[in-house]
């Protein structure tokens, strides 16, 4: 817990609006003026609705002049006491990215290791079930303040131990961590380096022993580096041996043949070092150094060395391939490299003559290669990059084989240590292990996808194509699913990295996350989605699929309503120009908006598309959908766009002849369509004036009253918008309250009697007492952080959540940004908690069934919030109880297997028949092969029952697995 | 200058068909080297063949054999017989014949020094699809087949001994007419591999003529209709593996022994149509229908074993031909298809070196100009076309608001001839002031009278001019500038001339006619018996450069061995004893018509002006290369020229050396003297394109190219090279006198960046030192002791053709010198680069004009001719009098270029 409003009522991101008589001055005489100005204007054009007005008990409440005089005596030591008194509490992160680093095989290839921004995660390859979890604590907290510049790096298994990993983060921290056991974790050795770039680990014969060296790329200036060795003695004595001083810019660092070749890249140069003598101890490790150019810059490299064992029992390299991927798409194979290299000469000076080093150019991939491989035989590469397509290359007869339409950029390709699966790292942070002899999954783990600021530079950009500013400019769209609480619906694009997105964000997806299991659950697409792995037009402009903007559940769970934008490219609407219009407007008129009613069935079955509205809101063209509520009470939806009109949605019977119509199982189909609209008054505009550029910055929010009975709207120009209190069961508008917006409207709450108004200001009104309880205004009012300022409220513990990026130096929410957590009950101006999270939130969700908040960050992890009176049960990383009996490595029996896979195989096929053709991406993202909650059978089936593990370990299982419907049987 | 930029004058591209090269490779050892004449031929599709010198990468198109209607050439094969060792080291090379077919049943000799066909042979047996040269055995029997494979199935053997092609036997028989024979290559002496149109291909042993082994590629699974794979080429390796490529877009290596397959590429996505190899058979070379020419390379480590190594496309269209060829410090494969410009690639230093494209336009130009009566006119196939320029540039630029409208209205067609008869133009000429056009074909000699003087249609009256009919045809023709005097070469190497009169009838009509022709008498030159029996014979003696001077009085000639011939007009009793007849060297043969045209010699008339041949004319030494211009300087460069009435003869030649000859005195000009080759702007001697032609003004010479117009002041000297040229060369542009090539193969030059290959490879010594290693073939090494490197091997070739020929010069220059010597004005250096404006800025005080200029702003230069001789106006550009000049310069882009449809390429991204 960080920080603490301070004594003047600031917090990072917020201010308290003062009401000190100066400040309230200009403020309280405005609203009322703006208050008077509006009743007799409306009075004139409205006169029908007016009246019915005035006899709601809120609107005739005369507001109090004395809003400001709600004074908290604002002494620290009140603060500090609230303070203490706060139950609040923050979780520890849960989840996480994976990072661009090779997942690591184990040798048995029964487990997966996956790096991630945090910790290690260990899975079991049979199951796709998490093993282990080891948290890595690489955010260090020095004197209160943290380094975020750390990251990890590189991780490798150790060639000697092989149940052992070595981890190593940027800043000099190098873990030898156990991954059967987690030990190791807390122990980082540290090595004396400005910042590691990569590390390998090879297994090094010396005379006497064979030990892991470590070989370590460390940064010596902006442009040079060295190569390090080191090993366990010289790591505790952080004495490594200096092996090569790059004067280049490294990027990368690879070895083979137990140490006795080096690779490094950096830019257009590689390096190839040949250890030139048996090293009999440590500190005889010397390498010759060769250089040479590369035409493209290099974005990837493997290597593959073959040794031979002489008579006399020394080993020496018989040959060594090597592959490049550079960043236009080609990959350049060197065969039989070392054969070519300059020979000694007869003086250090005069080297021999190199011979003629061909490389083979093997160009499919239109962008950068994010990751190249060689197959166990060395037959094959295999690659894989933006185009999504992991492709491979048989070399001998120039065949290639493509395995299309994955769900994003294939970032790290790994050949397992027997050759038969390759495992995959995609860029929607999940990881794949495919077999090489029928390209099916075996193993599929998907965590949370969400926007995020990686800690590197995306290979994308090392050749400059269309700007992508990099930063995070949109909310996550998000909502969790009311009647299973541990399910959040994200809507997500086919890439995570906010860099490689661009601008231009598109989020036709809906992953459904399962926070009791951690995985994702399923992925499904609900806006038009263009799979083909020519994703950027020749002019290297990405192609832009459909964007979400809003999702909303209806309070049954049963429904759920999406709303979908998609606006052409500007340049494409160029040949589209006549007369006076203007680029923006040609590309407004071809906007394709729709509102989608979903049917959400169970967990396995995607939701069902029952209607699909075309320009819900329209004028002459359609209209911007500002906000989707759902009734708390009933199925019901309301919708504002930018036509001024507020629209009620409900489902009826779909009748077909005048018979109800049925499904296919005789079930009754319902649609949903609009039963009622209600035009807004116009407010805030003296003379009736519309101008264009009016019109399209208005802004609005809706939300239901908690019994929902009053539909709030607010609507209008910035600082001009009202909110509208319209009768839901009538539709006539009860009461209007203006001067509450500041800017743009983002948001509007109702909770209990209470507003929650957030524009630049938060405000919190008591509409039943016309009274302005408190406000606060925004310290950052970019564009980006006003839409990622984002309000959340939950019923259950009465209390709302304010979450706001803090303000930088930098005006762009990019890499290092944070965020601020606020959370109120709506009667205390005070904050019951603040927070300061090191990462960007991108999403805020009150828990459904629990008085607590959920939260996304910008690193793909999730927080939650609690309140400390309750026990936490909610997001519990069951992954912990999991752990502790091992017992994923007892379901590996075969009987088990085959029910796994039974599931494996539906999406299998699908994914086998991943033609050109194939369009629709959901199909590849359907794994239910992670293993669902229900799925008791695997657990007791695992074992014949005298081979049973103990039962108190099955009692976690099964505890693990339901732990998360109990306690919505509580709620 | 004011120059009309034409881009309407259409010249029609014709698509290659064959490709072929003498020698494929030339044996390591220098002197043997020496002499060989390496030639490449080019068929094309409206029936032209081509001979090219590759001549260190300048690539000269020397002669072009001009096809006729209805032909085509469809493949060709060099026959070059072994060299064969006389006396005194003295080699005479094999001699080489060029065979052709045409997708007909005929298959044509052709003879190079007549250029024209020799003998055609024909069997009873389908049309003629490919065609291959039995290997020369190294034992007694030297005989030699050539093997043709046919449209229905069938092998047959045309013998070509004794000088001689006919038809022999047929040799192979399918049972199913079916199969076509689409390729054919030679495995060994006696076995012969035939790509045929059923997925298979055929093993035969020519002896017995039996089958020895079928090789089947299976059906074609890629989806297209036909089930069966077509063998569009095959070709072996030296140690007996077998390449072949086929219409699935693969290339099939098959084991020489067994005939088993070994390996199948997949590297094109259509058809493969033609392959090549390294004469070491470390490299393929395969080009294909989707326009990629793919090369392959052994991959290291794996015996045996190919693998692609990369793929470009250079051309715009199918790869259909290509050959390749190694020696002479070459290594290149040369592939042509529809786009008609042929590709040279390098081939031992592919991914090293660029590739280049070879001009698609003749480098003969086939643009005139009736300068006086602003007239140009130009042809093709058997079409000729004048146009007009009405108005004059300096006019439309100033015209104001009207000039862009008037810019394109300032062309006329005003005449179109279509020459009769079954063969080409091969040469055209038109007289200065347009009355007057002769054109030459393969078989005669045409000339038309254009009668201008009816205004009203503005089209010119054609009337048909009598030439003799002894004439029968010629392959160059010039008109001299008083529209007095025809010449034409005929059989490829004798000059002839013929008087024109033009009598006046009444009401202003005039008539012209040609008189019977002479023969004009070359020098004979001293050639050595074993060059002129080996090679081609007295090719090289072909007359490609013909000029007459500007006040009609000279004749000059140049053939291809850069031997310059003069002749003077003198009145009939001025003949000259000193032109002996024994002196005569007729390059041909001394035939009976020579001593005809010496009756005819005999009876001329006394007083009558005929052509001697200038007294002087042996002293004027033999040009290191084949000259590519030859002409009069309109005006004596130099003063003391204009004291002696001598002319200024421009020669440049293919290598860009260039020479100024008095040829009356038969000397180098004293500019030549003072101007060596070393002096010659670098930027010049850089650019790779070979010059055209030229176009003068005054002392200024302006010299094109296919993608260059340089302009050189032939009154002023150049500076030496390390006064200005330190950046633009980075390596050998030292002030030497040669011309030094990079250690490229012929084809373009390195790549700096962005090769494939690696660059800047360099070693660690310890100590964080590195040293920059070169790179070379490990073979090299072994070969060059000592470290002589590939570019010393150029340069001894350079010596070795400058000692025999370019001796002579030096010779000649050094004598000069020694009296003249070599002033460099020390004052008046000037950096010759500067374009005048900025030179003149720069010096300040006193403005020279510029000594050299160039561009390359015009791309692909049919050619460059003047359009209006004006009086020299009084205050002109200089005080000395430049006149102004007017030019039309002709261009005929790629992209203008009339391609058929592309077979394959839809929906593929055009860059």
């Amino acid at each position: 817990m960080g920080h603490k409003m301070d004594a003047n009522g600031e917090t990072a991101a917020l201010k308290k609006r003062k009401r000190e008589p100066k400040d309230v001055a200009p403020l309280t005489p405005k609203r009322q003026r703006s208050k008077s100005q509006s009743k007799p204007k409306n009075g004139t054009p409205k006169d029908a609705t007016e009246p019915k007005d005035k006899p709601t008990p809120a609107s005739t409440a005369p507001v109090q002049p004395a809003a400001g005089d709600l004074v908290p005596t604002e002494s620290s030591a009140l603060l500090e006491a609230r303070e203490s008194s706060s139950t609040w509490k923050v979780s520890n992160p849960m989840g996480g990215r994976m990072l661009d680093i090779d997942p690591i095989f184990s040798p048995d290839e029964r487990h997966l290791v996956i790096t991630y921004n945090t910790s290690i995660q260990v899975y079991g390859t049979n199951d796709s079930l998490l093993v282990r979890r080891i948290p890595l604590p690489v955010t260090r907290w020095e004197s209160g303040k943290e380094s975020t510049t750390a990251y990890i790096v590189a991780s490798a298994l150790s060639k000697t131990a092989p149940e052992y990993v070595w981890v190593a983060c940027s800043d000099g921290r190098v873990w030898h961590i156990n991954w059967t056991t987690g030990e190791g974790a807390e122990t980082p050795h540290t090595i004396e380096a400005k910042k590691i770039l990569d590390m390998t680990v090879e297994a090094v014969e010396f005379s006497k022993s064979t030990q892991d060296v470590l070989f370590v790329l460390q940064k010596l200036t902006k442009a040079s580096g060295q190569i390090v060795a080191y090993n366990s003695e010289a790591l505790s004595t952080k004495n490594g041996k200096l092996v090569h001083t790059y004067h280049e810019s490294p990027q990368m660092l690879r070895t083979a043949a137990g140490g006795r070749l080096i690779v490094a890249a950096a830019r257009e140069t590689v390096q190839i070092g040949l250890r030139t003598k048996k090293a009999r101890s440590f500190n005889d490790l010397e390498f010759r150094f060769h250089s040479f150019g590369v035409a493209d810059l290099i974005t990837s490299l493997d290597i593959r060395a073959l040794t031979r064992r002489n008579k006399d029992g020394s080993v020496e390299i018989e040959s060594a391939n090597l592959a490049l991927g550079c960043s236009h798409g080609a990959i350049f194979e060197y065969t039989d490299i070392l054969s070519k290299l300059p020979k000694v000469g007869a003086t250090p000076a005069t080297p021999s003559k190199a011979g003629y080093i061909h490389p083979r150019k093997h160009h499919w991939h239109r962008r950068a290669v994010h990751s190249v491989k060689y197959s166990e035989d060395g037959n094959y590469l295999v690659s894989g990059g933006a185009e999504t397509v992991l492709v491979l290359w048989q070399l001998d007869t120039g065949h290639r084989d493509f395995l299309p339409h994955l769900s994003a950029t294939i970032e790290n390709i790994v050949v397992s240590p027997r050759g038969s699966s390759y495992a995959l790292h995609l860029d929607d942070n999940s990881a794949m292990i495919l077999s090489t002899a029928e390209m099916k999954p075996t193993m599929y783990v998907s965590g949370i996808q969400s926007l995020v600021l990686g800690d590197r530079h995306s290979k994308e950009f090392l050749v400059r194509r269309e700007k992508s500013s990099g930063e995070i400019s949109t909310p996550l769209v998000a909502a969790s699913n009311p009647t299973n609480p541990a399910q959040i619906f994200l809507c997500v694009g086919s890439g995570q990295q906010a860099a490689t997105v661009g601008d231009e964000v598109s989020t036709p997806l809906l992953q459904v996350f399962d926070t009791a299991s951690f995985q994702g659950v399923s992925k499904h697409a609900i806006a038009r989605t263009n799979a083909t792995e020519a994703n950027i037009t020749t002019q290297g402009v990405p192609i832009i699929e459909p964007r979400v903007t809003k999702l909303a559940f209806s309070h049954d769970g049963k429904w759920l309503a999406s709303v979908d934008e998609w606006e052409p490219p500007e340049s494409d609407v160029v040949p589209f120009l006549t007369g006076s219009k203007t680029v923006e407007e040609a590309c407004r008129e071809r906007r394709e908006i729709y509102l989608k009613f979903w049917e959400v069935g169970s967990e396995d079955t995607p939701p069902q598309l029952v209607s699909r509205i075309t320009e819900a809101h329209h004028t002459d063209k359609p209209e911007t959908i500002f906000d989707v509520a759902s009734d708390p009470t009933s199925s019901r939806f309301a919708s504002i766009g930018n036509d001024g009109v507020v629209r009620f949605w409900t489902s009826k019977l779909r009748k077909r002849d005048g018979l109800a119509a049925t499904g296919p199982e005789g079930q009754q189909l319902r649609a949903w369509t609009c039963s009622r609209a209600v035009a807004l008054p116009v407010c805030g505009q003296d003379d009736a004036l519309e101008d264009s550029t009016n019109e399209d910055s208005r802004s609005g929010a809706i939300a239901f009253s908690e019994d929902g009975s009053v539909l709030f709207a607010a609507y209008g120009a910035p600082s001009e918008a009202a909110v509208v209190a319209i009768d839901t069961e009538t539709g006539t508008l009860r009461d209007i309250v203006s001067g509450m917006f500041r800017g743009e409207v983002r948001a509007i709450k109702s909770l209990g009697s209470c507003l929650l108004m957030l524009s630049d200001d938060l405000t919190v009104y008591d509409i039943v007492a016309d009274e302005l309880l408190y406000s606060f205004s925004l310290k950052e009012t970019s564009e980006a952080a006003k839409r990622l300022t984002q309000l959340a409220v939950n019923y259950t513990s009465r209390t709302f959540a304010l979450v706001a990026p803090i303000p930088t130096n930098d005006q762009r929410l990019r890499r290092g940004a944070k965020s601020e957590l606020l959370v109120f009950s709506v009667e205390d101006g005070e904050p019951q908690m603040v927070h300061t999270f090191p990462q960007l939130i991108t999403s805020v969700l009150p828990a459904a069934g629990s008085s607590g908040f959920v939260l996304v960050d910008s690193a793909a992890q999730i927080w939650s919030v609690t309140e400390g009176a309750e026990q936490g049960p909610l997001l519990q990383p069951l992954v912990d109880t999991n752990m502790d009996g091992d017992v994923p490595e007892a379901e590996a029996a075969p009987m088990d297997l085959a029910v796994v896979e039974d599931e494996g195989d539906a999406s299998d096929a699908e994914m086998q028949d991943a033609d050109r053709e194939d369009e629709d991406m959901e199909d590849l993202d359907i794994h239910p092969a992670v293993v669902a909650p229900q799925r008791l059978a695997e657990i007791f089936n695992a074992a014949p029952a005298f081979a049973m593990p103990p039962i108190e370990d099955i009692f976690y299982q099964v505890a693990g697995l339901f732990s998360a419907k109990p306690l919505q049987a509580q709620n | 200058m004011d120059i009309h930029r034409c881009r309407f004058v259409p010249c029609p591209a014709s698509a290659i068909n064959a490709v072929a090269f003498t020698h494929s490779s030339l044996p390591a050892k220098k002197s043997l080297q020496k002499n060989v004449q390496v030639r490449l031929a080019i068929g094309r599709a409206n029936g032209d063949i081509e001979i090219w010198n590759p001549l260190n990468g300048a690539w000269h198109q020397e002669v072009v054999i001009q096809g006729g209607a209805d032909r085509s050439i469809d493949g060709l094969v060099w026959v070059t017989d072994p060299d064969e060792e006389v006396g005194e080291g003295n080699i005479i090379h094999g001699r080489s014949r060029l065979f052709s077919i045409g997708y007909t049943t005929t298959v044509t000799e052709w003879d190079l020094e007549k250029a024209k066909a020799k003998k055609h042979a024909s069997g009873q047996h389908g049309d003629i699809w490919c065609l291959a040269i039995q290997p020369p055995s190294k034992g007694k029997d030297t005989s030699r087949k050539l093997v043709a494979g046919t449209v229905d199935g069938n092998l047959v053997i045309y013998s070509i001994e004794d000088d001689d092609l006919k038809f022999q036997r047929t040799l192979i028989r399918t049972p199913s007419k079916k199969v076509k024979m689409v390729s054919i290559c030679f495995q060994s002496r006696n076995i012969v591999i035939v790509g045929c149109s059923n997925s298979t291909i055929c093993a035969y042993d020519i002896r017995s003529g039996t089958l020895l082994r079928t090789m089947t590629l299976g059906s074609d699974l890629s989806g297209s209709t036909a089930k069966n794979i077509i063998v569009w080429s095959v070709k072996c390796l030296p140690d007996g593996d077998i390449v072949s490529g086929d219409s699935t877009g693969q290339v099939c290596i098959w084991d020489g022994r067994t005939y088993t397959q070994a390996q199948r590429i997949q590297s094109h996505t259509q058809d493969v149509l033609c392959l090549a190899v390294s004469a070491d058979g470390s490299k393929i070379v395969s080009g294909g229908m989707d326009r990629r020419t793919a090369l392959y390379e052994p991959m290291a480590g794996h015996n045996g074993r190919w693998s692609k190594v990369f793929h470009r496309r250079y051309h715009s269209h199918d790869v259909k031909a290509m050959a390749s060829f190694e020696g002479k410090g070459m290594s290149v494969v040369v592939s042509g298809g529809p786009d008609a410009a042929p590709v040279a690639m390098p081939l031992r230093g592919a991914g090293r070196e660029y590739h280049r494209s070879l001009p698609h336009l003749p480098q003969s130009t086939s643009l005139q100009s009736a300068s006086k009566a602003r007239l140009m006119c130009s042809w093709w196939g058997n079409e000729i076309r004048i146009w007009h320029l009405p108005r004059p540039a300096s006019e439309l630029m100033d015209g104001g608001a009207d000039g862009g409208a008037a810019l394109h209205k300032n062309r006329k067609l005003i005449a179109q001839i279509l020459v009769k008869g079954e063969s080409n133009i091969s040469s055209a000429a038109i007289s200065e002031d347009g009355t007057l056009l002769v054109a030459s074909t393969a078989s005669d000699i045409k000339a038309f009278q254009l009668d201008f003087t009816d205004a009203s249609t503005g089209q010119p009256k054609i009337t048909k001019v009598n030439v003799p009919s002894s004439v029968n045809g010629a392959t160059k023709v010039e008109i001299s500038q008083d529209k007095q005097w025809v010449c034409w070469v005929e059989e490829g190497s004798r000059v002839m001339a013929a008087k024109v009169t033009t009598t006046f009838g009444g009401a202003g009509i005039t008539t012209c006619s040609i008189s019977q022709s002479r023969k004009l008498h070359r020098v004979r030159r001293q050639i050595p018996k074993y060059l002129r029996l080996g090679g081609l014979g007295a090719y090289d003696r072909s007359v490609t450069q013909v000029a007459f001077s500007p006040d009609s009085k000279m004749l000059g000639a140049a053939d291809l061995a850069g031997y310059i011939d003069t002749w003077v007009l003198r009145s009939g009793s001025e003949r000259q004893n000193g032109t002996a007849d024994d002196d005569d060297d007729d390059a041909a043969s001394l035939s009976d018509s020579d001593s005809d045209s010496e009756s005819e010699d005999a009876e001329g008339a006394e007083g009558e002006l005929r052509w001697v041949r200038n007294p002087k004319a042996a002293l004027i030494p033999k040009l290191p290369a084949a000259p590519v211009v030859l002409s009069f300087a309109k005006q004596p460069l130099a003063p003391e020229e204009e004291a002696d009435g001598d002319y200024s003869l421009l020669a440049i030649t293919a290598m860009k050396h260039v020479f100024v000859f008095n040829p009356l005195q038969g000397t180098l000009s004293d500019w030549s003297r003072r101007n060596p080759y070393g002096k010659i702007p670098e930027q010049f001697l850089i650019t790779r394109d070979l010059v055209k032609g030229v176009v003068w003004q005054g002392p200024r010479a302006w010299i094109y190219g296919h993608a260059f117009l340089f302009m050189l002041d032939l009154s002023q000297d150049f500076d030496e090279k390390k006064t200005k040229t330190k950046a633009l060369v980075k390596s050998g542009a030292t002030a030497g006198t040669k011309r030094k090539r990079g250690n490229d193969g012929g084809a373009g030059g390195k790549m700096d960046k962005h090769a494939l290959a690696p660059q800047n490879v360099k070693v660690e010594i310890g100590g964080g030192e590195w040293v920059d290693v070169e790179m070379g073939d490990v073979e090299d090494d072994a070969k060059s002791v000592g470290g002589a490197a590939s570019t010393t091997e150029f340069e001894d070739d350079d010596d070795d053709d400058e000692d025999e020929s370019g001796g002579e010069l030096q010779r000649l220059r050094n004598g000069e010198t020694n009296q003249g010597g070599v002033v460099v004005n020390g004052g008046e250096l000037v950096g010759g680069e500067a374009v005048k404006g900025e030179e003149g800025k720069k010096k300040g005080k006193k403005t020279r004009p510029a000594k050299w200029w160039h561009t390359y702003h015009y791309r692909s230069i049919l050619g460059i001719v003047p359009v209006d001789i004006q009086t020299p106006k009084e205050g002109g550009e200089e005080s000395k009098g430049l006149q102004p000049l007017e030019v039309a310069i002709v261009e005929r882009p790629t992209w203008d270029v009339d391609l058929p449809p592309r077979y394959f390429g839809d929906g593929e991204w055009e860059r």
